[in-house]
């Protein structure tokens, strides 16, 4: 029994424990409650307590060497409390709307579109300049809920005068939607819209910190009573080249400008370009032309720019590269050439008489050669139909090896689905048709309509008709040919990186296919795409006249019937045709064949290419 | 049989604290949450609250029908499988919020490191009852070195006010089995001074030393609600709350910090500042006091224990509710760090609520069988 009571004791003691602890515990209660009741009323009650957001940094975005393609500066915005600041004050709108510029309409307007959110400041209008600021805090007693908010806002250094516009996007007032889905956004926010600013929204935005004011009656700052620092966004490192990026901007903008210029070209004015690393997929410049100025598209006057650009019958906001698609005309002749060896319609040495004329059903094709007075170029191989753009091989042979085989091949090179890049809003799929294709596309009309027909072979054997491809599936395609079969995802991000530099996630390059084919088809077919540049009737010979012949550029160019305007011009290719480092895709909108008008810009894209990479490696 | 011994040997006052304690926390609850953006209704977490007491009160009653020393005597088992569930949280929940502290079986969220404190307790009680004298640093640090297997397990989660659960019932623990008040009390300062020295180097670090990464880390490490929120807005929040409830309160769902959404984690880590907001210094010291009625009601039931086990048992107990308490109220008071421990009976959580109605189902137990020749069937 003494034991049980020896035992029993700290039992006791830890009664007296709790009792001092909960005893402490009341008298804080008390000194919180009613001691420092009265000011914890003021505060939670009064004006004098307020909660202001400290927007965060976004990241930046980098090219592969680290230049700054999208970076932060600092700026003022006006903005207003709900509840602080009283909008039927008709006075105070005057007043206000002189300081900054903006008519009280204007204000009012500004204000409905963060209706229903009542406890963040609401942006009013941003960018203020030095002498907006200065009248704002000089007449601040006489504006009651309006403060100036100090944040950063995003700026495009262009770098060497590079835009990147399509690549980098834009940044728009979060919408509606956007706000419902997550609410830690707040209403007036900037969120990329397109590009990789929509893409990496989620890593660039950081998070915003947060601080407790307590302020004396008229608003000032009293003392900060609490704060929580915004985190800035992460940063992502391109695998763009700002230096080439700028050469192949200026390279296609000269070259769509001048058709423009030019009165035989009246449709001329919208082009694509693309560079890519065929052993990782990497993009090392990705163009559109026209393409806009991003920072304007988020500034003051963001309004009137949008307007002006939504009514641009050029398009200047479609990126051509991932969301137009176009035929590819002749560019698209490898591919069928290596459906043509595959399903043994003809080993690459097989002659082929070329007379100019396909005779199908009673329809006769003419090749583009035969109107243009050029002789026939008689009996032909692989290599030389693929050197001279010959329709005739193709539409001949292309019909034995059947539209199935035709199909099949261009599928297997990524044509007819997207090529998955990480870029808002996602790339088009094209088109590769096949009879299936035909009869639902068209299941609605008469069975004569539904039916496949040779003629639609042959049209497609050539890159015509049905088959349409984005540029980038060109650079993707093209990469397959250098790589002889294999093909990686396109990327446009190596790195994220943490604020403090810590690489949170590296993006490898990702295998996307592999085409099989012996050594010996892919090297016929390769040695005629070298013809193409070089060869005596190669059909980009005179773009590429005196173009270092070691670089040994393989390439092919295209050109898209478009009824009742100017054809399309296409180049794509690569070099050095026997270890390929580069892809280069160049098209042309309305501006003439693609050995006048894409061929010549590629030729100044490999040219930037090789000078940069020989500037690189003569650097220590 | 049965029934007769319950109506007339449960600790009737504990049950009854319990469920006015839980009455509160869902009316505090309701409060908390009925306005509460991306709920599909106002009653959502408030219904779901009630369905998870009912599963506590069941747990309650189930802790009660094998003789706790049946139970005791499963302890191995009963660690065993708590933290192998533990390790399993480490290798295969999802992270969220930068932690690992959920299992997903179904529809069910589970938090394993809930089930391992009510182990701990019975584990603790069958190590200390295996001998009398526990008053040496060797038999200490055997003891201490039992609870430090979940404590390492969910201080890797990370989860550091979860992790001190273990250590503090461990010494409440060890002090009930007859550990004098200074050994332990050395023990428990140096630890303190470990704390603190870790604290210490990272405020100096938050200057120059560490990057902002390190800093983000290391915060949400010490402290898991600062990733969230903010580490002084929450307790100032708090603080103003609780303040400006005044001695009346505010009234019930008039509290302008609760409902226009001043306060964070108003229905978890924060649920006390919304009884003092609301209901003042009178609702807050009332519920105070239930917490003591409660706490005074555990001892009385381990003074009246037949036996060592019992009497730990019901010492683990009210050490897990003791702390959970101390540390919550400290933190919305401003007093104590933010940990992110729960309030016991009122603070939303399903995991929770059923651990601590079933280490009141073990203190009934041992009530219920505290006199020996009367329930020995």
């Amino acid at each position: 029994m003494a034991r049980a009571r020896e035992e029993t004791r700290p039992v006791r003691t830890l009664f007296w424990v709790a009792a001092i602890v909960f005893v402490v515990l009341s008298l804080r209660l008390w000194y919180l409650q009613v001691v420092r009741g009265p000011h914890f009323q003021e505060l939670a009650v009064s004006n004098r307590l307020r909660q202001l957001p400290i927007p965060a940094p976004r990241g930046e975005i980098l090219d592969r060497h680290g230049r700054p393609l999208a970076t932060i500066r600092s700026s003022f915005t006006a903005s207003v409390l709900p509840g602080r600041f009283d909008p039927t004050d008709q006075d105070l709108l005057q007043r206000f709307g002189e300081l900054i510029h903006m008519t009280p309409e204007e204000i009012l307007e500004a204000l409905r579109t963060a209706d229903g959110y009542a406890y963040e400041p609401i942006r009013i209008k941003r960018d203020l300049t030095r002498a907006e600021v200065i009248s704002l805090e000089e007449h601040r007693d006489e504006l009651p809920g309006v403060l100036v908010e100090q944040e950063p806002a995003r700026t495009y250094p262009k770098p060497e005068g590079a835009l990147a516009s399509h690549v980098l996007g834009y940044l728009g007032p979060v919408t509606p939607e956007q706000l419902r889905q997550d609410p830690t956004y707040r209403p007036t926010d900037l969120v990329g819209q397109t590009g990789l600013e929509a893409t990496y929204e989620a890593f660039l935005r950081g998070r915003p910190g947060r601080q407790a004011l307590e302020v004396n009656a008229l608003g000032r700052p009293v003392q900060v009573l609490g704060r929580e620092l915004p985190i800035p966004g992460h940063n992502l490192v391109l695998t763009l080249d700002a230096r080439l990026q700028a050469a192949v901007e200026q390279a296609l903008h000269a070259q769509v400008a001048e058709r423009a210029a030019s009165s035989r070209y009246p449709d001329a004015g919208g082009g694509a370009a693309i560079v890519m690393d065929p052993r990782t997929g990497e993009i090392l410049a990705m163009v559109s032309e026209p393409g806009f100025d991003p920072e304007r598209m988020s500034g003051r006057s963001r309004a009137e720019y949008y307007a002006a650009l939504a009514q641009d019958r050029r398009l200047p906001l479609l990126n051509r590269v991932t969301q137009a698609t176009y035929q590819p005309g002749s560019a698209f002749k490898p591919i069928t050439a290596l459906a043509i060896l595959r399903s043994g319609a003809a080993t690459p040495r097989t002659p082929f008489y070329a007379d100019g004329y396909a005779r199908t059903g009673g329809l006769v094709k003419t090749d583009w050669w035969v109107p243009l007075g050029i002789p026939s170029p008689g009996t032909i191989s692989l290599t030389e139909a693929i050197t001279q753009s010959i329709n005739d091989y193709f539409w001949e042979l292309g019909a034995q090896a059947g539209i199935e085989a035709i199909a099949r091949e261009a599928r297997a090179f990524g044509f007819g689905r997207s090529t998955g890049i990480q870029l808002h809003p996602g790339d088009r799929p094209g088109l590769v048709p096949d009879p299936a294709w035909k009869a639902q596309r068209f299941a609605d009309r008469p069975p004569g309509d539904r039916r496949w027909f040779e003629s639609e072979t042959m049209d497609v054997a050539i890159g015509q008709g049905f088959l349409t491809v984005t540029p980038l599936q060109m650079a993707q395609a093209f990469a397959a040919l250098a790589n002889r079969g294999a093909y990686y995802r396109p990327q446009l991000v190596r790195e994220i990186r943490a604020p403090g530099g810590e690489v949170v996630q590296t993006i490898e390059p990702e295998l996307a296919g592999r085409v099989e084919a012996p050594r010996a088809w892919w090297e016929a077919i390769i040695d005629g795409m070298e013809g193409v540049v070089r060869g005596p009737r190669g059909t980009a010979r005179n773009a590429f006249a005196g173009f270092p012949r070691e670089y040994r550029v393989a390439g092919k160019t295209g050109s898209v019937e478009v009824p009742g305007k100017e054809v399309h011009g296409w180049f794509a290719g690569f070099a050095p045709a026997d270890r390929p480092e580069v892809v280069v895709v160049v098209f042309i909108e309305h501006g003439g064949g693609g050995g006048s008008t894409a061929a010549p810009v590629a030729r100044a894209i490999f040219e930037a290419y090789f000078a940069l990479q020989e500037g690189r490696r003569a650097l220590p | 049989m049965l029934e007769r011994r319950y109506l007339k040997y449960a600790d009737w006052p504990l049950v009854v604290v319990a469920l006015l304690l839980s009455g509160v926390g869902l009316a505090v609850v309701y409060s908390a949450t009925h306005n509460l953006p991306g709920a599909s209704s106002p009653y959502e977490y408030v219904i779901r609250q009630a369905v998870w007491l009912g599963v506590g009160l069941a747990a309650m009653v189930l802790a009660t029908l094998w003789d706790y020393r049946v139970i005791v005597a499963w302890a191995p088992y009963l660690l065993g499988f708590s933290l192998l569930l533990l390790v399993a949280v480490l290798v295969a929940g999802p992270v969220i919020s930068g932690a690992r502290r959920w299992l997903v079986i179904g529809p069910v969220n589970f938090q394993p490191s809930e089930l391992a404190k009510v182990t701990t307790v019975v584990a603790l009680a069958w190590l200390l009852g295996r001998r009398d004298d526990w008053d040496t640093f060797l038999a200490i640090g055997v003891a201490l070195g039992l609870a430090a297997l979940p404590t390492v397990l969910v201080l890797l989660e990370p989860d550091l006010g979860t992790s001190l659960t273990f250590v503090a019932i461990a010494f409440v623990m060890l002090y009930g089995a007859g550990a004098s008040a200074w050994r332990l009390g050395l023990l428990a300062g140096l630890g303190l001074l470990a704390l603190v020295a870790a604290v210490v180097v990272s405020r100096l670090g938050w200057v120059e030393i560490l990057k902002d990464y390190q800093i983000e880390r290391l915060v949400v490490f010490l402290n898991p609600a600062a990733a969230k929120y903010g580490a002084g807005w929450n307790v100032i929040q708090s603080m103003i709350a609780i303040g400006s409830g005044e001695f009346f309160g505010k009234g019930y769902l008039a509290g302008t910090q609760t409902q226009l959404a001043f306060l964070p984690a108003r229905h978890t880590d924060f649920v006390f500042s919304v009884i003092g907001e609301e209901g003042g210094f009178l609702g807050a010291s009332l519920v105070l006091f239930l917490y003591f009625l409660l706490l005074w009601r555990l001892l009385v039931i381990a003074e009246q224990a037949k036996d060592r086990e019992g009497r730990l048992l019901a010492l683990g107990v009210f050490g897990l509710v003791f702390f959970h308490t101390v540390v919550n109220i400290g933190m919305a008071v401003g007093l104590l760090p933010v940990t992110g421990l729960p309030l016991p009976f009122i603070s939303t959580g399903g995991t929770n609520l059923i651990t601590m109605f079933a280490g009141l189902g073990l203190a009934l137990n041992v009530s219920l069988r505290r006199k020996k020749l009367l329930f020995d069937e």
